[in-house]
């Protein structure tokens, strides 16, 4: 853990998050969500600094999930190395903004660095140094898949509930977005997300997760507003 | 192509259940087909039956065509009940209905509900279903009711046939028996008369032969589901509650089961247990036989060899390693709603088994850490067995019961049994204190001199469990084929006679379910045994189990992790083999959609699986050997220039969103369709909620 007086971090914004902007409920004024993470973590008093050449990053997940194991072994190292130099060799934390990109990198990082999912981070980085200002009355919140597999459900459920007096944590298996499989088969998406409606209180109009592309299909899906959970804190502790 | 009448029963019912759900192809009939158990039969066709309605028409459809039906839900069984070649009809999606009943005493609930949801659905009120299979995760109600399957703590006192209130059936002419309802049942009586009198007449013949009666009795005081639940005939006097307990454990051979109503059971707040270690089996069975009579949810048995297969986790006791080869432990497990009560229950096992000596001091836990590790090194048996056996090999679960007094005996009777055949990495465990053993070995089955030692390993058995200490063949997995060959054995002709008569009083023409439970050929368990080919080391562990599908994102849509397996490895088996080039062309036809491309990769099934299997790690791996060189050059391409990448995406999509706000949504989802379409579906279907390109992160920014 920083200490107060060095409060740094390194920020990795995912490729998505790099080139996917807005959803359709946002307003034009809106920030996207690396500019607003990065007002986020201002807020909570940290220095930023981000890897070099960040536009040629990426975990290298949308390759290992094609097939293109090579490809994705080569992104994941040079990840890696601008990470660990950004980092002064794992010295910092390293903030990812979505968790599926976390788990890639999470399995295939060999070196000493202190990677941080967007929920660790949130939970126990950010919040620690905020003050909750006008909680909503309630929401829905999607744990991802690579959420559950690292076991952080609980965690995510314990920051939504930070956030908002009711919770609605969705039930359900992988969405079937899938990065690009939403565009490509929709009908996965369709299919896992069959149930999804049902689940959100009529009067819940807001959803949360920690994975962008997920987000896509489960706004077309619930037709409520589906965005990461860093909108939801920057909100309630602006 | 399909026999003539059952491409005729296929052109009638498409007429009324919606043909993309009437499956005839090879790779969805293999893949539908197979369940938990080491046999392998393939379906004609399979349907995915949505409604009461459809099972209706599908059972008089098939009646008037003289076609055989085989129901299944999720197909987890163990010992073969649910496979056939004739007609395959899954009962999963479109049978989740459930109602609380009667301030929560019972629970009205359909066949394709899953144990674990049922439980969700109870936990509130602090209650749940009686029986507790292992596989409840996945298993589902029509399947535990049907096989009356039990588990750790539920014994004889909270099973199937225990907590069965009510029932709703659907005979083989398509009549209904819903004896909730009072109007079903007196319609029931008045056309089903010969029926009814024949279950009257069936009863009225044991209550008149004491033998039998008392044997009857006898037998069900341990775990049994050899041959049908024939103690209905014993414990009741009305036909329709005999019919609606005969269903019980009746392994789909009966009627169909639209819906059954059971008496929920109180789930107990404060849960501790106990590893107890004793110097021997015979001292773990006699404290066994002690704690019979005290307050005890379960207590399981680890023989040597299981606590060696656990030893080296992590969380293992330094101990194991060095507990003599006669040791034995015992799983004690104590429960109750008031806290005070639980530690109660906890002196009063101590003081009952005080004259037993244990190998080591024995403390119980609340700890989530060390309660989760006990249990975990319990239920971690099978997978232990499962994933270090052989490639090629199959993993196969048996299941005894002896009389409580006998255990010991039994349990060394059974370890020289495995000596003798040589299954030495057999381990032996089970529900004790209901005299229920399970042993675990993995058995080859890809040649006969292997297939002869099963069969010897059988016989024998058989006569161990009947001849020698009067147990149960099946304890709790269901007969299947897999023990139909010895229920005559296990009962004796005259009690088997009965059997056979149940099965023609409701099925006469064998056509539901047949070749199941009762069974001539002597030899039944030893066909139709499913090969289990080499394929990728990724999932060669397979047992498939089906633990896996609940958590599937494309189970019902195409294919669970289990069935990409099952697919997967029949590929290599025609591919080593080249028997059958034409199947295998069919099956490789549909294998990109099924298989490859409705995979989302997730990789939540490895959390579900025994053995850990990431099967979308597996259809990474599979993609990777389909692509050719050219596309991988083009993924090197955009790898080695991401920052061009994501500058395409932010305009493309930026581009997208200028045509939405010109053209509307539903213009720009029509267009995209066409593209999508034409592209094979290599283009991004535009959808109205696909983002506006992100503008450049500046990096430079300070605050």
């Amino acid at each position: 853990m920083n200490t107060t007086t060095d409060l740094k971090v390194v920020y990795f914004p995912s490729c998505i998050n790099r080139s996917m902007g807005k959803n359709s409920f946002q307003e034009s004024d809106d920030l996207q969500l690396t500019a607003l993470t990065h007002q986020l973590l201002v807020r909570a008093g940290f220095t930023i600094i981000y890897p070099e050449s960040l536009d040629t990053h990426c975990c290298g997940m949308p390759f290992s999930s094609k097939g293109f194991a090579e490809v994705n072994h080569s992104q994941s190292e040079t990840l890696e190395t601008a990470l660990l130099k950004v980092s002064e060799n794992g010295k910092y934390p390293v903030l990812y903004d979505m968790s599926p990109c976390f788990y890639h990198s999470n399995s295939e990082f060999s070196k000493a660095l202190k990677i941080v999912d967007p929920i660790e981070f949130m939970l126990d980085y950010v919040m620690p140094h905020l003050t909750i200002k006008n909680k909503k009355d309630t929401i829905a919140v999607f744990p991802v898949c690579s959420v559950k597999k690292i076991g952080k459900t609980d965690q995510l459920l314990a920051l939504s509930q930070l956030c908002a007096d009711t919770v609605t944590i969705i039930d359900s298996n992988c969405c079937g977005f899938a990065g690009d499989r939403g565009f490509l088969i929709p009908e996965l998406n369709e299919h896992g997300l069959r149930e999804l409606k049902q689940q959100i209180p009529p009067n819940c109009k807001e959803g949360y997760s920690t994975s962008r592309t997920c987000e896509i299909g489960l706004e077309k899906m619930s037709g409520i507003d589906f965005k990461s959970i860093f909108y939801l804190i920057e909100e309630i502790t602006r | 192509m399909l026999p003539l009448s059952y491409q005729k029963l296929k052109d009638l019912l498409s007429a009324t259940i919606d043909p993309k759900r009437i499956l005839t192809n090879p790779l969805q009939t293999l893949a539908y087909g197979t369940d938990a158990s080491f046999y392998r039969l393939i379906p004609k066709i399979v349907i995915l039956a949505h409604n009461e309605t459809e099972i209706i028409e599908i059972i008089k459809q098939a009646k008037s065509l003289d076609i055989a039906l085989t129901f299944r839900a999720a197909g987890t069984s163990l010992s073969g009940q649910a496979i056939t070649d004739s007609v395959l009809v899954v009962a999963t999606h479109g049978w989740k209905s459930f109602e609380l009943l009667d301030n929560n005493t019972k629970i009205k609930l359909e066949p394709g509900i899953i144990g674990a949801k049922a439980n969700n659905y109870l936990a509130p009120h602090g209650l749940k279903i009686g029986p507790d299979p292992a596989s409840i995760g996945a298993a589902m109600i029509g399947g535990i009711v049907a096989n009356n399957a039990s588990g750790m703590c539920c014994g004889t006192a909270q099973n199937s046939y225990q907590t069965i209130a009510d029932i709703r059936i659907v005979l083989n002419d398509g009549t209904i028996l819903d004896t909730a309802d009072a109007e079903s049942v007196a319609a029931f009586k008045k056309n089903q008369a010969d029926l009814i009198q024949e279950i009257e007449s069936l009863r009225d013949e044991i209550k008149d032969n004491e033998t039998l009666y008392h044997q009857i009795q006898n037998k069900f005081k341990i775990k049994n589901t050899t041959g049908y639940s024939i103690n209905a005939l014993v414990d009741y006097q009305e036909p329709i509650d005999i019919i609606k307990h005969l269903m019980v454990g009746s392994e789909g051979t009966l009627a169909f089961i639209s819906n059954v109503t059971v008496k929920t059971v109180i789930d107990e707040k404060y849960k501790s247990c106990s590893l107890l270690i004793f110097n021997t089996i015979q001292d773990a069975c006699n404290a066994t036989i002690l704690l019979k009579s005290s307050p005890v949810a379960a207590v399981e048995l680890l023989d040597r060899e299981s606590i060696r297969s656990v030893e080296n986790d992590d969380d293992a006791p330094d101990y194991f390693k060095t507990l003599p080869e006669s040791a034995c432990a015992l799983l004690v497990e104590c429960r109750d709603n008031d806290l005070d009560n639980m530690l109660l229950k906890q002196l009063k096992v101590r003081s009952e088994i005080e004259s037993i000596p244990t190998f080591s001091e024995y403390e119980f836990t609340s700890n989530p850490k060390q309660y989760y590790f006990n249990w975990k090194a319990r239920k971690g048996l099978l997978p232990t067995v499962g994933g270090l056996r052989k490639n090629g090999t199959t993993v196969i679960i048996e299941d005894v019961a002896f009389p409580l007094p006998q255990l010991a005996d039994a349990c060394l009777a059974l370890k020289d049994l495995f000596k003798k055949y040589e299954y030495h990495d057999a381990v032996l465990f089970g529900h004790a204190l209901e005299g229920n053993l399970h042993f675990v070995f993995s058995q080859d089955f890809s040649n006969q001199d292997e297939v002869d030692r099963y069969e010897k390993l059988m016989s024998e058995l058989a006569l161990l469990v009947v001849d020698h200490f009067n147990g149960s063949l099946k304890a709790e997995h269901g007969t299947g084929r897999n023990m139909a060959p010895f229920v005559e054995k296990e009962w004796g002709t005259v009690a088997y006679e009965i059997m056979k008569r149940i099965k023609t009083i409701f099925d006469p023409h064998n056509k539901i379910n047949p070749d199941v439970l009762i069974n001539p050929d002597p030899r039944a368990h030893l066909k139709n045994l499913k090969p289990l080919p080499e394929s990728n080391a990724i999932i060669d562990k397979c047992m498939e189990c089906g633990f896996c599908e609940p958590h599937c994102v494309s189970e019902g849509l195409t294919l669970s992790p289990r069935q990409r397996i099952v697919i997967a490895r029949e590929i290599s088996r025609l591919e080593s083999t080249n028997t059958d080039p034409q199947r295998l062309a069919d099956i490789r036809k549909e294998v990109t959609y099924q298989l490859d491309e409705t995979c989302a990769t997730d990789g939540l099934c490895a959390l579900a699986c025994p053995v850990h299997i990431d099967t979308g790690k597996f259809v990474k791996e599979w993609r990777a050997s389909e692509l050719d060189s050219s596309t991988k050059k083009v993924a090197a391409y955009i790898g080695s220039h991401m920052a061009g990448t994501t500058a395409v995406l932010r305009v493309g999509l930026k581009i997208v969103a200028a045509f939405h706000a010109v053209l509307g949504t539903t213009i720009m989802t029509a267009l995209s369709d066409v593209s999508h379409f034409i592209t094979f579906g290599k283009i991004p279907k535009w959808i109205p909620e696909m983002p506006k390109g992100a503008d450049k992160i500046n990096t430079n920014q300070k605050h």
